[in-house]
């Protein structure tokens, strides 16, 4: 018998690290529509964007993968400011979706977050560990997304479905 | 008869329509579900059930649950485990269980020899006699000879065991009477509820007692009360669920043995609570007296749950030995099980009326002590005199229930360092104000006996955490318990025996007597602590649960100090045994230890690499092997390749990182050595990166990118090292510096084409990049194209060659790896290791973390004085190295090494001696390899004022012989580096 639950290595997306003072960050992101998030560890989302704030003066900019060029475009000009560091790092991450019924029972095992409703928005977004490597925890749903550093992607894939019990 | 002769027709929490068929010691049984081991064979009449840890001594059953300190099982089969308290065993059909330390068998144990030479065997004997000529020629038979069950021979299986993180607003530990009266006040406020307890049922004591609650038996208040927090959903609860640890910030680690789902043996959880109540009730104390381990001898609160819980007599006559009046409840309810009370035996001068009450047909010898217990393999009886002194009496028994007093479980209270203190009143240590963490006990587990203080404890204790926290906590019911004689205890820490040499025993498990205790005080062992270790009282798996506040209490004795005086020994983690199954969760097989891939991982394995990890958790091939070929003629064939032609190394692993903002060269020139200021824009340029005590962290190359825009490549092992450095250091030290970091290693992936040909390789693959060297100069950077992928190609290189490395992003290294192996075959290009690149490195003197870089080197030992600018204000580690360099004293400096004989190659490590003598060593082999260049041995050596002998001959001292070699320059290949330039 195993968890109830879906585990999908998700397709590269568009994905930027993005810091600097918040008023150049929400300068540079202005051609895009998009304002920061209000709150710490949250997300906004608009369209096929989202922006997760992840830390003092670290957001991070997703977006589907054919959206990578124009976006790189449109931040460009910004990254010339020395207030601002726009990095792509698509390549960096592996993202894992965690989703079904019995999806927080295999987070639980990964992730020493508190994911109880009330100390973890529905629109939460934080740096946490996964199997004790630095991952990035997207709430869902029914579930959430882990983003852990690309080359462990083959290890956490394989203590995925080994907490799920596959 | 299938529940045994011991069993009672009624009563119990026993199915006995469901009998269940086990072996025990080889020999099969029956018992039925919701029999423990221990009492399924007390049922069927077995008492002599284990063997003593050091004397061998015939052992029974004590205990009735964890507190079991005498009798251990190892179960083989399907579930296999060893050192399981026999109590704590649920019984299963086709159960294999075996006494540990006894071999064939506990009723004839060959070591039982050991009771003749006892008198030779005191605490600490092994230290004292096996140390001529090695105590190591002793240690392994001593050790088998005292061991424990042996490790499950086969594999468990993967996928049995996860670890899980949880987050509570109250851990409640136990889900006795206490325990489940703070769950419910605290889970009926709404706060978030995890409640933990180590018994296959709720219950705790209540499950071995007669007790009513409500007019009802208790266990039906137990049944309403858990039915009342299954239907909360704020609380989850955990059965055969043991707390084992108890860590800073309110961290707590329990395990779980029978979890859902199906396929997990067991889990374990991490549970952060924001406030924990400890509800772990109290345990039983034995008496000491001569001979008190014979089997028979046995708890009082034990043989009350044998015949309560498991409708079990453990006896057929009993002789009941206390020095309070919680014994008499045991007593009455023993009797009206079944068992004959031969007397019972009270070292108070009077016993309360209100106890004395309880047992009206009775004989109670107040005033009296067991002196001794008789029998050998099973309890004959007991001599009994007045505590003064005076004519001895015999009573015939064959079972014996002591209460000594009873010890609360305050082993997690302490772990969270809270303070303990003897309570006069109950004889006991307590827990203490102030709590250092938000933790505390209710119940027994605080030092309050009887049931309605309990309950009530319990139920003040949940609500005050829960409302300490906000919630809207209300005082629930109390129900109407029934109240048992008060305790009243009168303190006997031992009874001296009257005979010289007579074992009375305080530590069961590990065979500590009386006399062990007094020796270690004759010894100068006083302190608690020096007492543990000298006689490994309380050291035992059981941690001493029944024998250490005796233990205590004879060093107090001992010193005519009070118990609070001498204080306790500390209580460690785990506070059960745990299995490493349970610790390591889901952290087994492939996922045992942490790996990391490159997008050509699986390429090379593939491709029949060697994998290893080099560094950082990296899997990196180390050598590629043709068929046929051995481990060295792969790495000539491939160093030779980067000599003669060009190799193709995945360099994917070095630590890359973006460095941006208007303080970005203030950071790097703190960060390094050398300056960085003259540094042009798409150059770069080597540095050596210095700890605060002046020796080298890391060294690499930065680039600068634009203005105020850096790359920054690290060593591939000190990647995560350096950028915590750098984060620190921007974090704490100067959080006013604009500059941000972002790390790339897994962004950018790295091919690098290294040899003479590697110009014509990266040509013919096709680039828009200008290679000449007057365009793309040795350091320098350039971004465009690469076999039509974008691409940063740096000429930096590790082998003394013309090398390029190729960065191109993650998702294109694959193609570009194909796509090089391809354009580079015509000019005879082969993949290389990091074997080959090693003996590359070595030949070029190039320095490597781990092997020249070894935590002690600073930048002028290895001869790179030119590195430390004289310039720069300021650098981490400058001024560690001027104090240190002010000091003139000689020290190891990287030197070359040329065996005489030029085909011997010697082991990297090896110490170098002064002539080769046994003496204190002169530094030490950093690197030895086959070098392709020189057809020879060479070797890289930090030497004391090495630099001095060059020339000279140094010593290499190995296990069998000395190795004569010639110290040379630390360079054996191009050192004008006109090839790496070219």
């Amino acid at each position: 018998m195993s968890y109830d639950v879906t585990i999908n290595r998700l397709p590269r997306s568009a994905l930027f690290d993005l810091r600097g003072r918040g008023e150049a960050i929400a300068s540079a992101l202005a051609p895009l529509g998009l304002a920061l998030p209000e709150q710490p560890n949250t997300a906004v989302r608009q369209g096929s964007l989202e922006l997760f704030w992840v830390g003092p003066e670290h957001w991070l900019l997703r977006a589907p993968a054919d959206e990578e060029a124009r976006l790189s475009e449109t931040l460009l000009p910004a990254s010339e400011d020395a207030e601002t560091s726009l990095v792509l790092v698509s390549d960096a991450y592996a993202v894992f979706a965690v989703t079904g019924p019995e999806a927080d029972e295999v987070l639980a095992a990964a992730c020493p977050l508190d994911r109880r409703p009330g100390r973890f928005p529905s629109d939460g977004v934080s740096f946490t560990e996964a199997f004790g490597l630095k991952a990035l925890l997207i709430q869902r749903p029914a579930g959430a997304e882990l983003a852990v550093e690309s080359s462990y992607a083959e290890l956490t894939a394989d203590r995925l479905a080994r907490v799920t019990g596959l | 008869m299938t529940g045994g002769e011991f069993r009672n027709p009624t009563g119990g929490r026993i199915d006995r329509t469901r009998p269940l068929r086990f072996r025990f010691n080889g020999r099969p049984y029956e018992g039925y579900e919701g029999d423990s081991l221990a009492s399924a064979l007390l049922a069927q009449g077995v008492r002599l059930t284990a063997r003593s840890f050091k004397y061998h001594r015939p052992r029974g059953i004590v205990g009735a649950g964890i507190e079991e300190p005498a009798c251990f099982v190892e179960l083989t089969g399907e579930a296999a485990e060893g050192n399981r308290p026999i109590t704590t065993v649920a019984l299963r059909e086709g159960l294999d269980a075996r006494s540990v330390n006894c071999w064939p068998s506990p009723a004839f144990d060959l070591l039982s020899v050991n009771q003749a030479v006892a008198r030779l065997l005191p605490a600490g004997f092994y230290y004292k006699t096996f140390m001529w000529p090695d105590w190591h020629l002793f240690e392994p038979h001593i050790r088998r000879a005292a061991g424990l069950a042996a490790a499950p021979e086969r594999d468990a299986g993967e996928g049995r065991y996860e670890t899980r993180h949880w987050h509570c607003d109250v851990l409640v530990v136990g889900a006795g009477p206490a325990g489940l009266m703070a769950a419910l006040a605290a889970g009926r406020s709404g706060a978030r509820v995890l409640l933990a307890d180590d018994g296959r049922e709720p219950g705790g004591s209540l499950l071995g007692q007669a007790a009513r609650i409500d007019g009802a038996p208790a266990l039906d208040w137990v049944e309403q009360t858990v039915a009342a927090l299954d239907a909360l959903p704020n609380v989850t609860r955990l059965q055969d669920a043991n707390v084992w640890a108890y860590r800073e910030a309110n961290l707590l680690l329990l395990t779980e043995r029978s979890p859902a789902p199906g396929h997990l043996e067991q889990r374990t959880w991490r549970v952060r609570a924001a406030r924990v109540l400890l509800a772990t009730g109290a345990i039983e104390r034995p008496l000491v007296f001569a001979d008190n381990d014979r089997p028979g001898v046995m708890l009082a609160s034990a043989a009350r749950c044998y015949v309560n819980r498991y409708a079990v007599r453990p006896g057929r006559r009993a002789l009941v030995f206390t020095n309070n009046s919680s014994a008499y409840q045991a007593a009455a309810e023993l009797q009206a099980a079944g068992v004959e009370i031969a007397a019972l035996v009270d070292s108070r001068p009077q016993v309360p009326d209100a106890a004395a009450a309880l047992l009206p047909d009775s004989e109670i010898l107040a005033g009296h002590v067991v002196s001794r217990a008789r029998g050998g393999r099973q309890l004959r009886g007991a001599a009994i005199r007045p505590i003064s002194g005076g004519a001895e009496r015999r009573i015939d028994c064959d079972l014996l229930c002591l209460s000594g007093g009873w010890s609360p479980s305050v082993q997690l209270y302490s772990q969270s360092r809270s303070p303990l203190r003897f309570d006069t009143g109950i004889a006991a240590f307590v827990p203490d104000e102030p709590a250092r963490q938000a933790v505390a006990c209710a119940g027994a587990a605080k030092g309050r006996f009887g049931l309605p203080a309990i309950l009530a404890d319990g139920a003040e204790a949940g609500r005050r955490a829960a409302a300490e926290l906000g919630f809207a906590a209300e005082a629930v019911a109390l129900p109407a318990a029934e109240p048992e004689p008060a305790l009243e205890i009168a303190p006997l820490w031992h009874v001296e025996p009257d005979r010289r040499g007579a074992k009375a025993f305080l530590d069961l498990q590990h065979d500590v007597t009386l006399d062990d205790v007094r020796l270690a005080q004759r010894e100068g062992f006083g302190a608690v602590e020096h007492v543990k270790r000298y006689t490994t009282a309380g050291m035992g798996i059981d941690q001493g649960r029944t024998g250490n506040v005796n233990v205590i209490g004879a060093i107090a004795a001992a010193q005519g100090k009070a118990l609070d005086e001498v204080g306790t020994t500390t209580f460690r983690s785990p506070v059960v045994p745990v299995s490493f199954g349970a610790l390591a969760g889901a952290r087994e097989g492939s996922a045992i230890l942490p790996y990391r891939h490159t997008p050509v991982t699986a390429w090379n394995q593939e491709r029949g690499a060697v994998m290893y990890e080099a560094g950082a958790r990296w899997r990196r091939p180390g050598y590629y092997p043709l068929p046929g070929e051995s481990f060295q003629q792969s790495v000539d064939r491939e160093a030779g390749a980067v000599r003669e032609a060009v190799g193709l190394y995945d360099g994917s692993p070095l630590g890359k990182f973006e460095i941006k903002g208007p303080d970005a060269l203030r950071l790097i020139e703190l960060l390094y050595s050398n300056a960085f200021a003259s540094l042009k824009s798409g150059m770069g340029r080597y540095g050596l990166m210095l700890s605060d005590d002046g020796l080298i962290l890391d060294d690499g190359v930065t680039f600068k990118l634009g203005e105020n825009r850096y790359l920054m490549s690290t060593s591939t092992a000190h990647a995560d090292e350096v950028h915590r450095h750098m984060e620190r250091l921007l974090q704490v030290e100067r959080p006013d510096w604009r500059v941000w970091i972002t790390p790339v290693t897994a962004q950018w992936a790295n091919a690098t084409l290294c040899g003479p040909r590697a110009r014509e390789v990266l040509v013919a693959l096709g680039t828009d990049i200008d290679l000449s060297p007057e365009a793309f100069p040795f350091m320098a950077l350039r971004e465009g194209r690469v076999a039509g992928l974008p691409a940063r190609v740096c000429r930096v290189s590790f082998t003394g060659e013309l090398s390029f490395e190729i960065n191109v992003r993650g998702r294109d290294m694959a193609v570009l790896w194909e796509r090089i192996l391809e354009a580079g075959a015509p000019f005879g290009l082969v993949p290389v290791g990091s074997e080959a690149n090693h003996v590359l490195r070595v030949e070029k003197g190039f320095l490597s973390l781990g092997h020249e870089v070894d935590g002690t080197a600073d930048p002028i030992d290895l001869g790179m004085a030119w590195a430390l600018s004289k310039k720069k204000p300021d650098y981490i580690g400058k001024r560690a190295i001027e104090i240190r360099r002010a000091r003139a004293a000689p020290r190891r400096e990287l030197v070359g090494l040329l065996t005489e004989d030029p085909q011997r190659l010697v082991t990297e490590g090896a110490p170098l001696t002064p002539g080769g003598n046994k003496a204190p060593s002169e530094g030490f082999v950093s690197a030895s390899v086959w070098s392709v260049v020189k057809q020879r041995s060479v070797a890289l050596g930090l030497l004391m004022d090495g630099r001095a002998r060059i020339g000279e001959t140094a010593h290499i001292r190995l296990k069998h012989e000395v190795v004569p070699a010639e110290i040379t320059r630390p360079c054996f290949h191009d050192p004008e580096g006109i090839l790496l330039r070219s």
